[in-house]
């Protein structure tokens, strides 16, 4: 029994062990990164990536205590770049500038320049989903300036940008569906599925008047496109009313608003605020031909009357609803026209066809993009208006 | 007839190391290596294939158990073929249960370093994982079997936990085309996770420890469809996820796992769900590894069983290093070697040994222990 007794001690003496330090990592030796942008440049005839990264800014030495005192006027985020071949080469080029870990763990979302999405978004995506600490969730953003310049841009009520965007990303379709902002999972599926191509959100970087008094102009961004890619390469863009067309014909779209005019006015004259819309896409072929059917349902609510009429009846309804899915047929038709022009499957009608008629698809697949801007595409709307909001009839100036 | 272990086990303890056998790699591996072959059909392939093929395993190997109940492999095989070729099959499993243990272990040290610990060698989880399993091995198989039962409740919490967390993301528009291609690319895609369902042979390495033999046939059935349908559930989840992309992950379950994402709070559970998936596997190379340390000791004719366990442990661990060079081998060695070298062991052999049993009518004493 004394042998036990023995070992026992010893195992109790390794416990002390356990908690080692092998291959510890500090939090204070840690980068840790935000965003990245990406960029290519050309250099001595080659082509290099430029990785630009956002990185929490560590607090300063001896500033703890004091509670904001550091960080009133300093942003918390500061942008770092480097060169290299590829990705990983760039990544820990950065270490050769700064004195902490490159640590992705934190990624919320990536930068792509517009040129770069041009030549093909696979070697980007490769380099992201390769990387162990970089989570299928990350958010992917298109931009017209360079993304070194994007990740200085202010961020807005946020503190850093990775936080703003992750915010808009959860508010977006349930506010306007006018921005949708896709993962990496996401986007990978669609690029390596035949048949569907992916959207990704784009910025638009703009020059804000002041955001306080006597402050001076400031840069920052909005999201209110969506890059369209053919394959793996960047086409076009959808402005913020096609991407939504785009989102309710793939049922993604929740919320938003719509203007409709309801007499011959020259401006619009109602706006129902749609509260729910499903989508659904059907192709079918005839011969040579492929037909494809959206078919969307939706609801909304009065939110906005500038006429005088009576409109609290259920004929008025009905109108205000005939309106309402007219509306949203244009817009879809314009993404769809979008998406045709730019020989871009977006909505998927090549998956929706090798989903219902695997071999029909196998006869189009060769020649998909040719087929694409042919294909006849009626938009089913029903949609309905159910409230009226805090009024009933319209307030009358009498 | 000396079982070498005195260790008895109950019918429900049976059907979940049964369980254990196949599901804690199966889970990781099978779902990118069938969707490779078969596309949206995987689920097919990969759950009710292979739950048939289960079953058929099932049947040869507990129906050549329960011919001679209360006998071990090597005994009874010595019994159908003669002493020397007897000890010769028994050779061959021993080589065929220290491999797969080798492999297991690997399979585990590669995840474990590809997805979480890239700096680590992977010496050290094999090591830790070998030694584990040794002490268990060491105390017995109804220490395995009672530990065992624990563990397979974490691990189908884990399980029911990210597929629960991750439906919200599923789109099960992802499933159609069903039957793309025909039924060859099914069967393509059913041809791995055949050697992983096929491992519910060790059915008859293990049925004399069973309390009553005759619950072994039911039990492995009960095991077996619980297995299609797990597997069918984590095929259906991460082609519905992640679409055909799934194939190119190598573990798509732990890319779902750090897919989960509620209320953007309840997220980078991954490391939750590897602590228990981490006992998963223990328990599969634990099991793996006594029987092959039962076999052995059998096979040369040894009293006891223990002295066994430690150098048939270097032997695994060492041969867990050097097997593979790298990954792809690993996954190649599943897409390929796997498929007509399971094939051999799991069925060929077994349903040999019942053929030559029955057309020479030998049988075992009907009494039983």
């Amino acid at each position: 029994m004394v042998s036990k007794r023995v070992v026992i001690i010893i195992a109790l003496i390794l416990v002390f062990f356990l908690p080692g330090c092998w291959s510890r990592t500090e939090v204070e030796t840690l980068a840790i990164v935000t965003n990245i942008g990406i960029d290519t440049v050309e250099q001595d005839g080659h082509v290099k990536f430029l990785l630009t990264a956002n990185i929490i800014r560590p607090p300063l030495a001896g500033g703890g205590t004091q509670g904001g005192g550091s960080g009133a006027g300093k942003p918390v985020y500061w942008r770092v770049a480097s060169l290299g071949d590829t990705l990983s080469d760039a990544e820990r080029n950065l270490n050769l500038r700064i004195p902490r870990r490159i640590f992705y763990g934190h990624l919320r979302f990536v930068v792509i320049n517009e040129k770069v999405a041009r030549k093909g978004l696979a070697d980007i995506i490769d380099y992201l989903h390769r990387n162990m600490r970089i989570r299928p969730r990350v958010l992917l953003l298109l931009t017209p300036e360079k993304a070194f310049d994007t990740l200085i841009r202010q961020a807005e009520l946020e503190p850093d940008l990775a936080r703003m965007i992750d915010e808009m990303d959860r508010m977006a379709l349930s506010r306007s569906s006018k921005a949708f902002i896709d993962d990496l999972a996401h986007t990978t599926g669609q690029l390596t599925a035949s048949g569907i191509d992916p959207l990704v959100a784009g910025i638009t970087p703009i020059e804000s008047p002041p955001t306080e008094p006597e402050g001076k102009p400031v840069k920052v961004i909005r999201i209110n496109r969506g890059g369209a890619f053919r394959v793996d390469k960047f086409v076009g863009w959808l402005d913020s009313d096609e991407v939504r067309g785009y989102l309710l014909g793939i049922g993604k779209a929740q919320s938003g608003p719509f203007s409709i005019t309801l007499k011959p006015h020259s401006h619009k004259d109602v706006n129902i605020m749609m509260t729910r819309a499903t989508g659904k896409i059907k192709v079918d072929t005839d011969g040579d031909e492929v037909t494809a059917v959206i078919e969307i349902s939706a609801e909304g609510d009065l939110s906005e009357f500038h006429t005088t009429e009576e409109i609290a009846t259920d004929e008025g309804m009905k109108i205000l609803g005939q309106k309402f899915s007219d509306a949203i047929k244009t817009e879809v038709m314009k993404a769809v026209k979008k998406s045709k022009e730019l020989k871009s499957d977006i909505f998927g009608f090549g998956a929706a066809l090798h989903r219902d008629n695997p071999a029909e698809w196998k006869r189009f697949e060769k020649h998909w993009y040719e087929v694409l801007p042919r294909i006849k595409v009626t938009v089913k709307v029903t949609a309905y208006v159910r409230r009226t909001g805090m009024t009933a009839e319209p307030f009358k100036p009498e | 007839m000396k079982l070498i272990e005195e260790g008895k086990i109950s019918g429900s303890q049976f059907m979940w190391l049964l369980v254990t056998i196949v599901l804690p790699t199966a889970v990781l591996f099978i779902p990118a290596l069938t969707i490779k072959y078969s596309g949206t059909s995987a689920w097919i392939s990969g759950g009710v294939f292979t739950t048939i093929w289960a079953f058929i395993i099932v049947w040869v190997a507990s129906t050549l158990g329960e011919r001679f109940p209360g006998m071990t492999l090597v005994d009874y095989s010595s019994l159908i073929l003669g002493k020397f070729p007897g000890k010769l099959v028994g050779a061959f499993y021993i080589f065929v249960l220290v491999l797969t243990v080798a492999i297991v272990v690997r399979e585990f040290g590669e995840f474990l370093v590809s997805s979480f610990m890239q700096q680590t060698p992977i010496f050290v989880f094999n090591f830790l994982l070998i030694a584990l399993a040794a002490s268990a091995v060491r105390n017995g198989i109804e220490v395995i079997a009672r530990m065992n039962h624990f563990v397979v409740s974490l691990m189908f919490f884990a399980l029911i936990f990210i597929f629960t967390l991750v439906f919200s993301e599923a789109d099960f528009k992802n499933l159609y085309p069903i039957f793309e291609g025909g039924i060859l690319p099914i069967f393509r895609g059913f041809f791995t996770p055949m050697g992983w369902a096929g491992e519910l042979f060790l059915i008859f390495i293990l049925m004399p420890y069973l309390n009553n033999y005759r619950e072994a046939k039911y039990a492995g059935y009960k095991a077996a469809l619980m297995l299609g349908v797990i597997m069918s559930i984590d095929i259906v989840i991460a082609l519905a996820v992640f679409g055909q992309q799934a194939a190119d992950y190598v573990f798509p379950v732990h890319t779902l796992a750090t897919y989960i994402s509620i209320a953007g709070f309840l997220e980078r559970v991954e490391a939750f769900i590897l602590a228990l998936w981490v006992a998963g596997i223990t328990m599969k190379v634990s099991i793996w590894y006594y029987c092959a340390v039962i076999v052995a000791a059998r096979t040369f004719n040894l009293q006891d069983y223990k002295p066994v366990v430690l150098p048939l442990g270097v032997i695994c661990l060492t041969w867990s290093i050097t097997i593979f060079d790298n990954i792809t081998q690993l996954v190649e060695h599943f897409d390929i070697a796997w498929i007509g070298f399971s094939l051999t062991f799991e069925f060929i052999v077994p349903a040999l040994l019942l053929l030559i049993a029955v057309l020479r009518k030998k049988r075992g004493a009907e009494k039983g222990r």
